[in-house]
């Protein structure tokens, strides 16, 4: 799939300005003091959507096939969220516990 | 002559299964692997985190608005680099230099601030075993996560700086471009996660 045709570098240097929007957003709610949770809540969905930007526009996924962008984000978040989600728990309950 | 149910004697895997070049597939094999490195250090710092009975309030250990700065300056590294492949694409090569070198100079200030905000946190007490705030897990991680991070942008403004003499010469390829950006912009995708985990939340 690199027959397409070169993007224009405005729509990049869009990218670019929603980039750092949402980075400004996230410096700002974190300023805020807002609940625990709902700054996480934020925080994380504003990083993974910059992910998302960066990876399809910049590095182009979205002129691949789409099982290259499967693959990619499922080995990376899956492999990640499975790290912490089903390790941490039981670490901190160790180290607490005296176990 | 071959039906579908005698087994190949040699599995060939077509020209290009993924439609994408050979060197870019094993860029994207390398992405991933390096970014499952980030994912485990990122995952023991959550873990180092949850257990920690304390941990150091970020807004009052960091300048947050110099590492905005420094988050502004990598993503603007990113774009330029991405204006560096789309004008390699139709052969702008005078374009794809400047472009390069302009990544170059986003990617050495960034190292640059990063060793100010380095030297400043060494002034205050931090070390990978130490700090003022009792949670040596602090300092281990961070000098960890961000200096690995750092080493990434370093060999990255080396490649850069290689192709950008290269792009010179005439001696490369809009593909040889497109393979040092994905690179560049692996880096500054682990820049938005350590940015958010370990400075922000």
């Amino acid at each position: 799939m690199e027959s397409h045709e070169s993007q224009s570098y405005g729509a990049l240097w869009k990218i670019w300005g929603v980039l750092l929007a949402l980075t400004a957003i996230m410096v700002f709610v974190d300023a805020m003091g807002l609940p625990r949770i709902l700054l996480l809540v934020v925080l994380i969905s504003a990083m993974l959507t910059k992910a998302f930007f960066i990876s399809s526009q910049f590095m182009d996924l979205k002129h691949e096939k789409l099982v290259v962008g499967v693959c990619v984000a499922f080995s990376l978040l899956f492999f990640g969220a499975i790290l912490f989600a089903l390790i941490v728990p039981d670490g901190v309950a160790v180290l607490h516990g005296g176990r | 002559m071959s039906s579908a149910r005698e087994a190949p004697m040699n599995w060939s895997g077509g020209v290009a299964p993924l439609g994408m070049s050979w060197q870019k597939l094993m860029m994207w094999i390398f992405i991933v692997t390096d970014g499952l490195l980030f994912a485990g250090f990122l995952a023991s710092y959550g873990f180092a985190r949850t257990g920690a009975r304390s941990w150091p309030n970020q807004q009052e250990v960091f300048h947050l608005w110099f590492i905005s700065l420094m988050t502004f300056v990598l993503i603007s590294s990113s774009a330029t680099m991405a204006t560096a492949v789309a004008a390699a694409r139709v052969a702008d090569w005078k374009k794809v230099g400047n472009m390069v070198l302009a990544t170059v100079g986003g990617g050495v200030s960034f190292l640059a601030m990063q060793a100010y905000e380095w030297g400043g946190l060494i002034r205050d007490g931090v070390t990978l075993g130490s700090n003022p705030w009792n949670v040596p897990a602090f300092g281990n991680f961070f000098f960890l996560i961000t200096g690995f991070h750092g080493t990434h942008v370093l060999i990255g403004a080396i490649v850069l700086a290689t192709l950008a003499t290269r792009v010179r010469a005439g001696k490369t390829t809009a593909a040889g471009v497109e393979l040092a950006g994905l690179y560049w912009h692996f880096v500054d995708l682990v820049w938005v996660f350590v940015f958010t985990l370990f400075y922000l939340i």
